[in-house]
């Protein structure tokens, strides 16, 4: 069964991500979250999630920090990471790419985006 | 070129106008030292012709005066044969130099230019040493200007981020719900569950929105009140009454969070004159701030009268601030850490905002604390006599 871990520091994001994502539900996709960077990294390394959508500004360990540390030092491959972080900062975009994340989206979003996104990693 | 002419005999004002008239110069002239004084303070001219020995205030009396004026005037004193004793004398008190008298017009020029050319000169050389100075303190005040820049930048940043957080839950929950009914509605789908959950996402959206213009409201409010067009209310303000009303807002949330929360009044609370709503913000930062940093232990709110001050306290058993950060958190834009690690709550502005309101009713707020032992914030505003409720 594939996974998607959804990781926000704000419940109001977390499950507005969840709703973006409902629909997926019907087609066997589990839903994990964490409110941290932390949880975050213990999560990917123990459930193996295929799909994390990471907030970068978040308390403790930002996202920067978890996707580095799975991609670059865990070297999880088979995880495809999406950061989400407030628009327009061009140093963020650098940070994210040298994080190794696979994509990058910024907030507001559009949950139908959110949704195709997720449907085009997974192939649903 | 303006030239001012001094000189009692009419024959050499004539002569000498119509010469250096002739020569490009513009001529003013004056027939007594008092008129020429007078003249001196509505006209700019650029060189004087003084004559030495006039009735009334004489050649070197007019020189004095004239310097007062304009230190840096080049005046050229005239004089009769065998007054070189007095000539000297005006040399000493800053004349430029001296022709004798009859005046043999091309030394006059030749004098005159030359007197013209110095003082420009040294004009300029006086206004290279001021411009030395200035430029230094411009360097400075550009030093400080653009640090003020920078921190002001990155207040920005981070002031967008926060008013961004509110907007996406606000724009994603109304997407969502949209797509939802839309989808519900082609589907006839009437399920009480699935349109309850359209009511949480409108109330996600309502209080987002809430926050969002809350946001907003605290960067006009400090805006207007720096730039002095706040309105304030001046009235007597039932002290027990707001702080009551705050802690009843904060009560549940630290119930929830499973801190201790003690409200304490002392008996006969006097009043205070000011503006109620803007108090009352005060208390309900400080009670926020309280609440957000204190994950266990309690929180107490005192109240007492201490002589002619009242005294409101807000103590915390929280994380507490560090001795570095005990004045910076009441300026504006301190909030400003990494903002990757140091998540700032809110656009940062409650404290430099409390901090006006209460300098603006005469009082202070102040911090006392210790990492990881918690914080006291108190909050002393002066008592008006005679106008208890």
């Amino acid at each position: 069964m594939p996974k998607i871990l959804i990781v926000d520091d704000d419940p109001n994001i977390r499950l507005l991500l969840k709703q973006s994502l409902e629909e997926l539900e019907d087609q066997g996709v589990i839903f994990i979250s964490a409110d941290n960077g932390e949880v975050a990294l213990d999560i990917i390394r123990d459930e193996n999630p295929d799909v994390v959508f990471l907030d970068v500004m978040m308390p403790r360990m930002n996202g920067f920090d978890v996707c580095n540390t799975v991609k670059n030092k865990l070297e999880i491959r088979d995880v495809f990471i999406i950061l989400l972080t407030v628009k327009g900062q061009k140093l963020d975009k650098q940070k994210g790419k040298d994080a190794g994340a696979d994509i990058y989206m910024t907030k507001p979003f559009n949950p139908d985006e959110i949704l195709r996104v997720a449907r085009n990693i997974l192939g649903l | 070129m303006n030239v001012l002419v001094v000189d009692d005999d009419e024959m050499v004002r004539y002569v000498l106008s119509e010469k250096l008239g002739e020569a490009g110069f513009s001529v003013t002239t004056a027939h007594n030292g008092l008129l020429a004084v007078e003249l001196f303070h509505d006209t700019v001219f650029d060189a004087v012709l003084l004559d030495l020995k006039m009735p009334g205030m004489d050649g070197i009396e007019t020189l004095k005066e004239l310097s007062k004026h304009d230190p840096g005037i080049p005046v050229i004193m005239v004089t009769g044969f065998g007054d070189i004793a007095t000539a000297v004398e005006a040399i000493k008190l800053g004349a430029y130099d001296f022709v004798e008298k009859p005046p043999q017009l091309s030394r006059i020029m030749v004098t005159l230019r030359r007197a013209i050319e110095k003082a420009a000169l040294e004009r300029e050389v006086r206004d290279l040493g001021k411009s030395v100075e200035e430029s230094i303190a411009l360097k400075q005040a550009y030093q400080k200007l653009r640090e003020l820049d920078q921190v002001k930048t990155t207040f920005l940043t981070s002031v967008s981020h926060e008013l961004r957080t509110p907007l996406t839950s606000i724009i994603g929950y109304a997407e969502v719900s949209r797509k939802k009914l839309k989808k519900w509605m082609a589907e006839d789908i009437n399920n009480s569950d699935k349109i309850g959950q359209l009511g949480e996402n409108l109330e996600t959206i309502i209080l987002e929105s809430e926050k969002l213009a809350g946001m907003i409201e605290s960067i006009l409010d400090l805006t207007a009140m720096e730039a002095g067009t706040a309105e304030w209310k001046w009235d007597a303000i039932p002290i027990k009454e707001v702080i009551e009303d705050a802690a009843a807002i904060f009560s549940p949330i630290m119930k929830e969070k499973g801190i201790e929360f003690v409200v304490v009044f002392e008996n006969d609370l006097p009043s205070i004159m000011g503006d109620r709503y803007r108090f009352s913000k005060v208390v309900k930062q400080i009670l926020s701030n309280a609440v957000n940093f204190t994950d266990q232990g309690r929180v107490v709110c005192s109240t007492k009268r201490v002589n002619n001050d009242l005294f409101l306290t807000v103590s915390d058993t929280g994380i507490g601030i560090d001795p570095s950060r005990h004045l910076v958190i009441f300026e504006k834009f301190s909030q400003i850490g990494d903002a990757l690690t140091e998540k700032p709550k809110g656009v940062g502005l409650g404290l430099p905002i409390s901090r006006l309101i209460v300098e603006y009713h005469g009082g202070s707020i102040t911090v006392e604390s210790e990492p990881g032992k918690g914080s006291v914030f108190t909050v002393m505003l002066p008592v008006v006599e005679g106008n208890n409720i």
